[in-house]
């Protein structure tokens, strides 16, 4: 309806319209004879197209023929607009008006369906429509003149004045008009050849208009434009053209009759149950106060489509029952109560009556059907595989039955008996069985065979006929066996998963949580229960699983993740977790939709703890941090090198980079040697290294290395191995400074041994030449004496004087050389005093300040004795000196000796092995030996010597 | 005085070179050995000039200190002795004639005496023993 209401709303006005301007458009006209015959003819065949296609569309709306009728009525008014003199108003007319045709020849092969068939026609009237569009519409873009019009208006939209192609293009599209119009004319003619009386009844009137229209169209077109004879032809079909369309609105008006029993066909489904029935007649009938009853044998009543037993009311003045019975013996079928205006309309009600009435039938002749199909299956399920009688002593006497259920051939089996036929223990049983008494009843055994290879159950139910005779029913359940063993082995195996599942859920170390689609826990796993302390029954069951396990302060985005969880991805929510003692875990739970047993929508919260994974990580990273500082702060060189030797990502630590200026950012994927080892030492070197990777055990080497500017290092190093990270380091020590005091040391013991061994050296040499000549020359004088003591005891007294006065001069020789090795005032009296004794016997003044309070060690006292006593030596010799000051005090835990004189000054202290050996002296005492000596302000010799028990 | 004359190959006074760096000794010695019938023909101080005095004295002893300031004492009586004759070098020394070894032995010396034994009878003594 809402179709035809637009139709009426757009197209009533446009047609209005058009049929206006196609008026005004020939009533102008220059090019007619007689333009107002035609400008009265022409609106007339439109509008009565077009006021027909409207009636018909609103009588069959779901009809598309009064569609096509409106369209034929409309592009026939266009047709009429290439009579105006106006060239835009023409140009219309003149391209659109030929697809009036179009749609009539859609019309005509669409009655009464309104349709084309799908397929080849339907492509043939699309075709139709193009040709009709582009007939005049191609030919006009090349001409500016139509043809053979002389008072035509120029063409407005020409795409190039080729009028000879014009032309070919007419005569083109002409003669594709006339053969689209002879294949629509074959059609028709072979579709009424085809058609059913009853079809004829309804296509004969508007064949024969259309026909006869369509046939002077085609001879119009085949004499073409410019006979006398074409203008007769012109006014037949135009006569003839004007009646289409009331035939149409005929055929479709006797179509409408049998519009309601096919309604109500399309209007109610197959098989409708009584309340779509129901519902198809109120719609059908166009009354929604009808109620449908029908008619139940069972108990002889109508009901209504609730099922309420309903009784028929006689009429009134306005509600009145029309009954639908069995039309053969009226027998009731249903009824209708309804308005009583529907009487007015009675031929629509007996057609839907009829058609009610059919279909009920038709519907209990179904149910019917259906039922007895039903009871004969049932009844062909009933029946056994076999029937067998068999006389009580077990022979054989009748087999009825499948004889693939049979062990022998059923001719060999009559007369048989069944221990023959049998196995043994089952013929046993037939036997035992067949021998009870008829008082107890029917007998089953359940037995195996067999057959063909493949073994098969068989029940016998056996029934006394007669004194002498069984009646055994035999029924094949090998399938059932089977089903049943196939049905036992899968409730084991799901029996088996749900126990391996259970064992899984509980065993694993996973907090598995499920719960419902609000947070409400639903069951826990045992794991779960262990860790946190809460049991798994109704205390816990319900209770929101943040509630009640996540800290407070975390619970949002744990509700956020559980209530964001995707039914296809789960989501991940880590969060600190409180259980029952308070104790916190953290908890990395993965939250997934889930459908359990029964069915309902739940959340599966599944967690693993790694709270101790987090603080095994937080230890290592702290772990780390220290031995980081520690390798920043050690003075060791420190660098991780690879299984090759080439320094690793880890690096190299602060002092490596201090000293040989590679770090982070340099040393790595470099050659180790290739930093710090000279040239020429780089292989023995990467041997060495080689050797501790492969050992694995740390050993050290001494190498020499190269640092920052070429400066040269010794280094102990090792190398020792990293298994955690698979590497190596590499630790070394410089050992420079080291090195170099320890040649010191030895230099300095060399001076000492070589000091000592020249201090005997002179003390021999000084006894040989002083005292041991002396004495020499004493003895021998001696003995002189002695043999001249009697013949010449002035000579041998002269002799004695002279020995005299040599043994006074030994005497005094031995005693300085006694001094020197050691002077026995130091020992005996201290420091002080051997300073007192040194002064004392220099050959100039020495001012003396000793002021130690107590006695110093042994070592110290000799050493600061020597000293002063070199000092006061080398004054004397070098100085040119008139004063000495002479020192010595203890200040801060050390001994302070200092020898200042006022002399030239610019002593060496190289030169000369005395000062040397002091200082060696000193330095073994840990102490310090210092020479001030600018020339001409006096030299001032300095020992500090720490006062510790040597 | 006079086993020194008899025992001696020259029928004169045995004569001797007395070499040693202290005066004080070679004093001692002229006394002793003169006192013991020796004519002391030179002193000498050192190696050098000892050599050059023995050459040019011909003495038959040579009193010849072990220690001196150039040369020792073996390598002064090598060079007199060198040509299997010379004199009889006598060594002496202050310090004990076992300080020195075979040194003495091997040095072509008539023997060793030391200074605070020295007597005309010792050398003497050697003389013979030669």
């Amino acid at each position: 309806m809402r179709l035809t209401g637009r139709l009426w709303l757009g197209l009533i006005p446009l047609t209005l319209v058009l049929a206006a301007v196609t008026v005004g458009a020939i009533a102008t006209s220059d090019r007619l004879s007689s333009p107002v015959a035609l400008a009265v003819v022409y609106p007339v065949i439109g509008l009565s197209f077009a006021v027909s296609g409207l009636i018909a569309s609103t009588l069959r709306p779901e009809n598309a023929t009064g569609t096509l009728l409106v369209l034929v009525g409309f592009f026939w008014l266009v047709n009429g607009l290439n009579e105006a003199d106006n060239r835009w108003v023409f140009w219309i007319g003149n391209v659109f008006g030929s697809l009036f045709l179009a749609a009539f020849a859609h019309l005509m092969l669409a009655f009464p369906e309104g349709r084309v068939a799908p397929g080849l026609e339907r492509r043939f009237v699309g075709f139709f429509w193009l040709t009709a569009l582009s007939a005049n519409g191609l030919v006009s873009l090349f001409q500016r003149h139509v043809e053979g019009c002389d008072g035509c208006p120029d063409d407005p939209v020409v795409l190039s004045d080729s009028p000879r192609f014009a032309h070919a293009l007419g005569i083109f599209f002409s003669v594709l008009g006339g053969l689209i119009f002879l294949v629509v004319v074959v059609l028709l003619v072979r579709r009424w050849r085809g058609a059913t009386p009853a079809r004829r009844r309804v296509l004969g009137p508007v064949y024969l208009s259309g026909g006869i229209s369509t046939a002077l169209v085609t001879a119009l077109f085949a004499l073409g434009s410019v006979s006398a004879a074409s203008r007769v032809f012109g006014i037949a079909a135009f006569v003839t053209f004007g009646t289409v369309p009331l035939f149409f609105l005929a055929g479709l008006l006797r179509d409408r009759l049998s519009r309601p029993a096919a309604r109500l066909l399309r209007e109610v489904p197959d098989e409708p149950t009584p309340e779509q029935a129901q519902d198809g007649l109120r719609t059908v009938l166009g009354d929604p106060t009808l109620e449908f009853l029908t008619w139940l044998d069972e108990v002889g009543v109508y009901v209504d489509v609730r099922g309420a037993s309903a009784t028929l009311q006689p009429d009134t003045a306005r509600r009145v029952t029309t009954r639908i019975d069995r039309e053969s013996d009226g027998h009731p079928l249903a009824a209708l109560v309804h308005d009583a205006a529907l009487l007015h309309q009675r031929g629509v009600l007996d057609e839907v009556v009829s058609a009610a009435r059919l279909a009920i039938e038709k519907d209990r002749g179904l149910q019917a059907l259906r039922r007895s199909d039903a009871r004969n299956r049932a009844l062909i399920g009933a029946i056994p595989d076999l029937i067998l009688t068999i006389a009580r002593d077990g022979t054989y006497l009748e087999v009825r039955g499948d004889p693939e259920t049979l062990i022998v051939p059923r001719e060999e089996l009559i007369g048989s008996n069944v221990r023959d036929v049998l196995p043994f223990e089952v013929a046993e049983s037939f036997v035992d069985a067949l021998r009870a008494p008829v008082a107890k009843g029917v007998q089953t055994v359940e037995y195996r065979l067999v057959i063909g290879g493949v073994e098969r159950h068989f029940e016998a139910r056996m029934v006394p006929s007669g004194d002498d005779e069984v009646v055994v029913i035999v029924r094949d359940f090998t399938q059932r066996v089977e089903l049943e063993s196939e049905l036992a082995r899968r409730l084991q195996e799901v029996q088996h998963e749900q126990m391996f599942t259970r064992s899984v859920v509980n065993t694993a170390p996973i907090v598995l949580i499920l719960c419902d689609e609000n947070g409400g826990i639903v069951r826990m796993n045992d794991p779960t229960q262990a860790l946190f302390g809460y049991p798994d029954d109704e205390r816990m069951r319900g209770r929101i699983i943040w509630d009640a396990f996540i800290v407070e302060d975390e619970r949002a985005p744990f509700v956020e993740a559980f209530r964001r969880v995707h039914p296809l991805r789960p989501t991940e929510a880590r969060g600190r977790w409180r259980g029952a003692d308070g104790q916190v875990r953290v908890i990395e739970a993965s939250i997934a939709h889930i459908v359990d047993g029964q069915g309902l929508r739940r959340r599966l919260v599944a967690g693993l703890d790694v709270t101790d994974l987090i603080r095994e990580r937080e230890a290592v990273r702290q772990q780390r941090d220290f031995l980081s500082v520690v390798a920043a702060a050690t003075p060791s060189f420190l660098v991780v090198v690879e299984a090759d030797g080439t320094v690793a990502a880890e690096g190299v630590n602060r002092a490596f980079a201090d000293v040989t200026g590679y770090d982070d950012s340099t040393a790595p994927g470099n050659p180790f040697w290739e930093l710090v080892v000279p040239d020429e030492l780089a292989d023995e070197f990467q041997e060495q290294l080689a050797d501790a990777i492969r050992q694995g055990t740390p050993s050290a080497h001494e190498s020499p290395w190269i640092g920052t500017g070429g400066r040269p290092l010794l280094v102990e190093w090792t190398c020792r191995p990293l298994p955690e990270i698979g590497k190596y380091l590499i630790s070394a020590l410089d050992i420079t400074e080291r090195m170099q005091q320890e040649q010191e040391v030895r230099a300095s013991r060399a001076r000492i041994v070589e000091a000592a061994d020249g201090a005997r050296r002179r003390l021999e040499r000084n006894l040989h030449d002083g005292a041991q000549q002396r004495l020499v020359s004493l003895s021998l004088a001696l003995r002189l004496a002695q043999s001249k003591l009697r013949d010449d005891p002035d000579g041998a007294e002269q002799l004695l004087t002279g020995a005299a006065d040599e043994l006074t001069q030994a005497l005094a020789e031995l005693r300085e050389l006694a001094r020197g090795i050691h002077p026995a005032v130091l020992t005996d009296r201290g420091l002080p005093a051997a300073l007192e004794a040194l002064a004392a016997r220099a050959p100039l003044p020495v001012e003396l300040s000793a002021d130690l309070e107590a006695r110093l060690p042994g070592p110290v006292e000799a050493a600061a004795y020597y000293v002063v006593a070199e000092a006061l030596t080398n004054i004397a010799k070098y100085a040119e000196a008139s004063a000495v000051q002479v020192r010595a005090q203890r200040r801060n835990g050390r001994v302070v000796v200092e020898v200042a004189d006022d002399g030239i000054g610019g002593a060496d202290p190289r030169r000369g092995s005395g000062l040397r050996g002091l200082a060696d002296r000193v330095e073994a005492l840990d102490g310090e030996l210092e020479v001030e000596s600018t020339a001409g302000e006096g030299t001032t010799v300095r020992a500090v010597i720490p006062l510790v028990e040597h | 005085m006079a086993p020194a004359r008899a025992l001696c190959h020259h029928s004169a006074v045995p004569t001797v070179l007395i070499v040693d760096d202290h005066p004080s000794f070679r004093a001692s010695a002229r006394a002793i050995l003169e006192a013991e019938g020796f004519e002391v023909a030179g002193e000498a101080e050192d190696g050098e000039s000892a050599i050059a005095a023995a050459g040019r004295l011909a003495p038959d002893v040579v009193l010849l200190d072990v220690q001196l300031p150039d040369l020792d004492g073996f390598e002064v009586t090598r060079r007199l002795t060198s040509n299997g004759g010379g004199p009889c070098v006598v060594l002496v020394s202050s310090r004990d004639g076992s300080d020195f070894g075979p040194l003495v032995e091997g040095s072509g010396a008539c023997g060793f005496v030391p200074k605070s034994e020295l007597s005309g009878e010792a050398v003497t003594a050697l003389l013979q023993m030669r």
